[in-house]
């Protein structure tokens, strides 16, 4: 599949123009390095129809693995974490060994972990680890839909997109490069004000992000492809495989869209209503123009309205960037490509019996089905802590297999937090205390009860039983990239920004692509104030140069 | 700061998770069809009976053999399943993805990665 062409997700001429745009402003920058511009998008987005699921796959690409462990250890630093599994966890593999024979390379490294997340969440890193929500576990029907799911993944690793990271990386690299233009630049008049070296790395970060934005949506469609063959070659169902997954996204990501559509209308109506309840404004000294003086003289409801639509645009706008964006294509659109695929070759959508006792008899082992019903527990009091019954359903799902996973044992500290106080039941000193059950389980270990516990001890002015924390967290995650951003900001506000800065020194050296989190981390608050009010000013200059 | 309560107060009741109910046809696949075959039987080769867009959704009474059951004006018909798309449930919500959102610096984006 990664030697044919490929057809462009998007499908229009939009999409082909905005790729062009990007290269065209990538090539008019020297210091573009030649990797992402040598990534093999353009000249593969011819639509060509439907290709062939039926034929062999393409050869595997050579590459150095990186480690697997560290890899697994870097994502329990993300998040909540992993959810220590077992059993499930040997099921899961079962089903990407078959994979990985089918696809002839059974002796590739990496497994199936499962993420401590309440989305419908799941990828692939280039250690060949592929990491797959407990919910959308919960949510399947089939074990045709689950080797779809897993096949999709795999097909990234397969076809050695993460060749992109690399690519990114070098880029990011040029980015840094280009930074200290930016701070001799900071030392002259024109620091405050738009000029030539905001331009250059405006123009190149745009360019790299349409560039990576076409080529990873030209990914998730070649990977769709990709599980879609080797499904059928284990003889899995499309109608319960591929199209099941798609759709349950499609339905997942339907329901997310009408949730944030009702927040925001919500958000609106409080707008109108404050600004309703709010005395009329009388015209200010600061309405200097006839803009301002005419918002001004209509008083609070008017300008209730301004925000409100000033709210609805910027959500608006952010949804439509989404969309155009995203580094997927729509969900629709993957489901329209898989039907003309079945449409083009109907073999592929042979109609086949859904497996569905494996996977139910993976679920209901003993030990799995508690795991997701103290999960399903911890989910719903973290949604409304403040409900009559969370205490109560909180201590539920702390129980064996899960006393010491941090979902739960986060569940049961926000539920202790909110709840009133009872008669007989002295409250907790500091219920941040109850997440230490998760520092000892090794195989449970999550860095995010280390921040919250340590960050809970530092505002409490307990600062070295904080460090204590953090250090014992160190100890297990320090060749998490994702642990150091939050310890390089937890030193930085303990021992002094000097320390800060030698921190994220370290780790720009340890982890590039943490870098610029590290740094960002490491400014005092004096620092981020002052680059707050240069990005205000840019921006400011920016208005003028565009209004004026 | 009364309303600023009330807005909270709305957003998390909002915020809470939802049902899906039960599973129903929610449109045509590819989605540039503007018509669905209706059959008497699962496995029928003709039909001259079609729905069309406004029809949907239809609730899916049965499953078998590559085929839905579904009502369509006052009697029982059989639709393909490749030609439907069908929403499917979900327990899953924003709950983690809220309290402690993740970069993607080191993965590949996943399969859900438009939903929170």
């Amino acid at each position: 599949m990664g030697a044919e062409r490929r057809r462009l997700p998007g499908g229009g001429a939009p999409a082909l123009a905005a790729a062009f745009l990007a290269v065209g402003l990538l090539a008019g920058c020297e210091t573009i390095p030649q990797s992402i511009a040598s990534l093999p998008v353009i000249s593969q987005m011819r639509s060509s129809g439907p290709s062939n699921p039926l034929a062999d796959l393409p050869p595997p690409v050579a590459r150095t693995w990186p480690d697997v462990r560290q890899d697994v250890l870097n994502q329990r630093a993300r998040g909540f974490g992993l959810v220590n599994a077992p059993e499930l966890q040997r099921y899961l593999n079962g089903l990407l060994t078959r994979i990985k024979t089918a696809a002839g390379v059974p002796s590739w490294p990496g497994g199936v972990h499962v993420l401590a997340s309440h989305a419908l969440d799941a990828y692939a890193t280039g250690a060949g680890n592929i990491y797959v929500s407990l919910s959308w576990l919960a949510d399947m029907e089939s074990e045709d839909e689950l080797v779809a799911l897993l096949s999709h993944e795999f097909a990234h690793i397969y076809l050695h997109y993460h060749q992109l990271e690399s690519a990114v990386a070098d880029a990011d690299n040029v980015t840094s490069v280009l930074g200290l233009g930016v701070a001799l630049t900071l030392k002259t008049g024109e620091a405050a004000r738009w000029n030539k070296v905001d331009t250059l790395l405006t123009t190149y970060t745009l360019g790299r992000g349409l560039v990576t934005t076409i080529y990873s949506q030209t990914e998730e469609s070649a990977a769709d492809r990709f599980s879609l063959s080797l499904t059928h070659k284990l003889g899995y169902s499309y109608e319960h495989g591929i199209k099941a997954f798609l759709e349950r996204l499609a339905t997942w990501e339907d329901e997310q869209e009408k949730r944030e559509k009702q927040q925001q209308e919500a958000l609106l109506a409080a707008i109108r209503a404050q600004a309703a309840a709010a005395p009329a404004a009388r015209p200010g000294a600061a309405a200097n123009n006839p803009l301002n003086q005419g918002i001004a003289a209509s008083g609070a409801a008017a300008q209730g309205e301004v925000a409100a639509a000033a709210s609805q645009l910027s959500f608006e706008l952010t949804k439509g960037f989404e969309k155009v964006a995203g580094s997927h294509p729509s969900t629709l659109k993957r489901l329209d490509a898989i039907a003309e695929t079945a449409a083009a070759f109907p073999a592929i959508a042979v109609e086949r019996e859904a497996k569905k006792k494996p996977l139910d008899a993976a679920r209901q082992e003993r030990n799995t089905a508690n795991l997701l019903r103290n999960y399903a527990l911890a989910f719903k009091v973290i949604d409304a802590p403040n409900a009559t019954d969370a205490l109560d359903t909180a201590r539920k799902a702390v129980a064996a297999p899960t006393a010491s996973h941090a979902v739960p044992l986060f569940a049961l500290y926000v539920a202790t937090n909110e709840a009133p106080p009872a008669p007989r039941t002295p409250r907790p000193a500091d219920p941040s205390q109850m997440l230490e059950a998760n520092f000892n389980a090794e195989a449970d270990r999550a860095w995010i009860t280390y921040k919250e516990r340590s960050s809970k001890l530092k505002d409490n002015r307990q600062v070295p039983v904080a460090q204590r924390v953090v250090d014992q967290g160190l100890a297990y995650f320090s060749r998490a990239e994702e642990a150091q951003p939050y310890a390089v900001r937890f030193y930085g506000e303990t021992k002094g920004w000097d320390e800060a800065k030698r921190r994220a020194q370290a780790c720009a050296k340890d982890f590039p692509r943490a870098a610029a989190r590290c740094n960002q981390a490491a400014m005092s608050p004096a620092e981020q104030k002052q680059q707050d009010r240069t990005d205000k000013s840019k921006k400011e200059g920016l208005m003028e140069r565009f209004f004026k | 700061m009364k309303n600023q309560v009330i807005a909270i107060g709305l957003l998390a009741v909002l915020a809470s998770p939802w049902a899906v109910a039960q599973s129903q046809i929610v449109g045509l696949m590819p989605s540039n069809q503007t018509t669905l075959d209706l059959y008497d039987n699962a496995g029928d080769s003709g039909t001259d009976t079609r729905a069309t867009l406004a029809d949907l959704p239809m609730n899916v009474l049965e499953t078998k053999a590559g085929h839905h059951r579904v009502n369509y004006k006052g009697k029982d018909y059989w639709v393909r399943g490749p030609q439907v798309r069908i929403s499917r449930a979900s327990s899953a919500g924003c709950t983690t993805a809220r309290i402690a959102p993740t970069t993607q610096t080191s993965s590949t984006p996943g399969a859900g990665k438009n939903g929170c």
